[in-house]
């Protein structure tokens, strides 16, 4: 009969154990947490929702190499800017750039033929063809 | 107000779906204790159901307006009436309990234990919700993006499904970002409350009606375990936390069971509910078209009538394909095909590598390196086991699910270790509540002896 208690106190002692560290690493998790990217990017891209007409489809340039960042701001800027579509482009109407370093930015208007029309902040450029 | 809002929001969808379930499963003229596994169901029913009906209005109307909101009303002074004309008594209350166990004299504590486990619960699932506003991964990249399409795109909420948008899967289905969607209207703006408090009623949904459920099956410890052990599965409520659809298909996976081993115990009505939950869980991820169709040949397979599963099941069903075929860009998976296709197939490192996969992630079940698969397979060497027709299904389905993963896996034309790591824990922990109301509903503690506890109540009882 105590063997079939057993189970029953297994399953409490393991869920209570697992709650207590859940809770614990989630609280670590939030005093130690670092501002989202995805969806802080809102308030920087709200205006040029307003600007560019619904429907259309952005280009996106960047001067980042690794794929996996690469994707992750045009995911984002997707996000922010629906519900605009952001292709990986420069062949649109208008396009996107998204820069790290300043001294990136004139190399890359000259290579896709781009002409600055608005600076979005976080580096972020709102561009169309020269 | 805008947090008013919110809550008259999502209050809403409950009290169409608690109605509609009512309608289904009739109750008294008063509330009886089988109405909060009525409310559970009602949440997620009430849900689908609304997230069905914007994407009608959306279709008909082309756009989002204000005016959705009195459809909803509508709907829910109907379905309303309805429950009220069909109070004609609760079958749940008439049938037999479960004799008492040795577990009875464990009722408080368990309790007590049930109610700690769930304020440690909650507050996980606040503090993550705070860290992660937006969902993780898939939440924001899909189905959130896919709301703030429908919600801003006005009389364009088409393009959100073009194929620029390969890498935000356009052709899941609705059910998440419609009622996002939805629920915005009602708040006039783009909340973040909305799609936690979604989340929220989501996950605790799925724990109350897997504790109810199996209360209202006749054994109040069992449930209450059977709770006390998917509260205690650290990654369901990060998951859930996170915004991703997996809890709301688990939802829909568990009440399509529950309701499929609570048949004997229904009117026949109740297997209406069950084929609109099972047409929920396709409206919800594509997983839920092959649940479909396995609980589908599973009801062929023990001789069940089909025609009322499928009548509850009908027009979600056609709204899917007027989505799939009108709307949704093909499926990723079909771009595998012919030679490369058999080469998948018949390619032996693919086997070698899915099974791998699915030992690893059975090893590392539950997060937080503490596996609930752990004290249920001890509990099971303790325990007697019985065999029921009800249970017998469901552990075939749930099979049939892993099996049409794993096969999934085989012909993906994406790299399979990647995509393994990326979707197996999820696609596992949509299961997970069905699989835990099937042990439960499986493993039997002892009957107390009469020296321990004289009486058994009887069944005529209405607590």
């Amino acid at each position: 009969m105590r063997g079939l208690l057993l189970a029953p106190i297994l399953m409490i002692a393991f869920a209570t154990a697992s709650s207590v560290a859940l809770l614990r690493d989630a609280s670590l998790r939030y005093v130690h947490r670092t501002p989202q990217v995805v969806g802080a990017l809102d308030v920087d891209l709200a205006s040029l929702r307003q600007i560019v007409p619904r429907g259309e489809t952005l280009g996106f340039i960047t001067d980042r190499n690794d794929v996996e960042a690469v994707d992750e701001r045009l995911y984002g800027l997707s996000y922010s800017l629906a519900p605009l579509i952001v292709e990986n482009t420069a062949n649109r109407r208008f396009v996107i750039g998204d820069f790290r370093r300043k001294a990136n930015i004139p190399i890359a208007l000259t290579q896709y033929r781009l002409r600055v029309v608005e600076t979005l902040g976080n580096g972020f450029l709102f561009c169309a063809p020269q | 107000m805008p947090s008013a809002a919110v809550l008259i929001s999502l209050l809403v969808p409950i009290i169409i779906g608690f109605a509609f379930v009512r309608a289904c499963i009739p109750g008294e003229k008063h509330l009886c204790r089988h109405d909060w596994l009525r409310l559970c169901l009602g949440v997620g029913v009430g849900f689908g159901l609304c997230s069905c009906a914007f994407f009608v209005w959306l279709l008909v109307y082309g756009s989002v307006h204000v005016f959705y909101i009195s459809v909803e009303l509508g709907l829910a002074i109907i379905l309303g009436a309805l429950a009220v004309s069909r109070a004609t008594g609760c079958r749940l209350c008439r049938s037999p309990m479960a004799p008492k166990t040795t577990l009875s004299r464990w009722t408080h504590p368990l309790v007590i234990v049930f109610v700690l486990i769930f304020l440690l619960a909650c507050m996980s699932f606040a503090l993550e919700s705070r860290i992660h506003p937006d969902g993780q991964g898939d939440a924001w990249a899909i189905w959130n993006l896919r709301a703030r399409f429908l919600f801003r795109g006005g009389e364009q909420w088409r393009t959100s499904f073009s194929r620029i948008l390969f890498w935000s899967h356009p052709d899941y289905p609705l059910l998440l970002p419609g009622l996002v969607a939805r629920s915005w209207i009602y708040t006039g703006a783009e909340t973040r409350n909305v799609p936690i408090g979604i989340a929220a009623l989501f996950t605790f949904a799925t724990v109350g009606v897997l504790t109810t459920g199996l209360y209202a099956l006749g054994d109040r410890e069992k449930a209450l375990l059977a709770g006390i052990v998917l509260l205690g599965t650290s990654s369901f409520i990060k998951l859930g936390a996170a915004q991703y659809a997996d809890v709301p298909i688990g939802f829909f996976f568990l009440t399509s069971i529950l309701l499929l081993c609570m048949r004997d115990r229904l009117p026949v009505s109740g297997t209406i509910l069950a084929g609109t939950s099972a047409a929920l869980a396709a409206w919800t991820k594509n997983e839920g078209l092959l649940f479909f169709v396995l609980l589908l040949i599973v009801m062929k397979c023990t001789k069940e009538p089909v025609s009322r599963f499928l009548s509850g099941a009908f027009c979600i069903l056609a709204l899917l394909t007027m989505f799939k075929l009108s709307l949704a860009p093909p499926d990723y998976l079909t771009q595998n095909t012919g030679t490369a296709l058999f080469q998948d197939v018949t390619d032996p490192s693919r086997y070698l590598t899915i099974a791998i996969g699915f030992i690893y992630e059975a090893i590392n079940f539950g997060g937080q390196h503490l596996n609930p698969l752990l004290p249920l397979f001890a509990a099971l060497f303790l325990l007697k086991r019985k065999e029921t027709r009800g249970a017998r299904s469901a552990a075939i389905i749930l099979t049939g699910m892993c099996a049409g993963v794993f096969f999934i896996y085989l012909i993906t034309p994406v790299e399979l270790s990647w995509q393994i790591a990326w979707s197996l824990a999820r696609l596992l922990l949509q299961l997970w509540p069905a699989a835990l109301f099937t042990y439960a509903y499986v493993v039997d503690f002892p009957v107390a002896s009469p020296a321990i506890i004289p009486e058994t109540i009887p069944s005529s009882i209405n607590q």
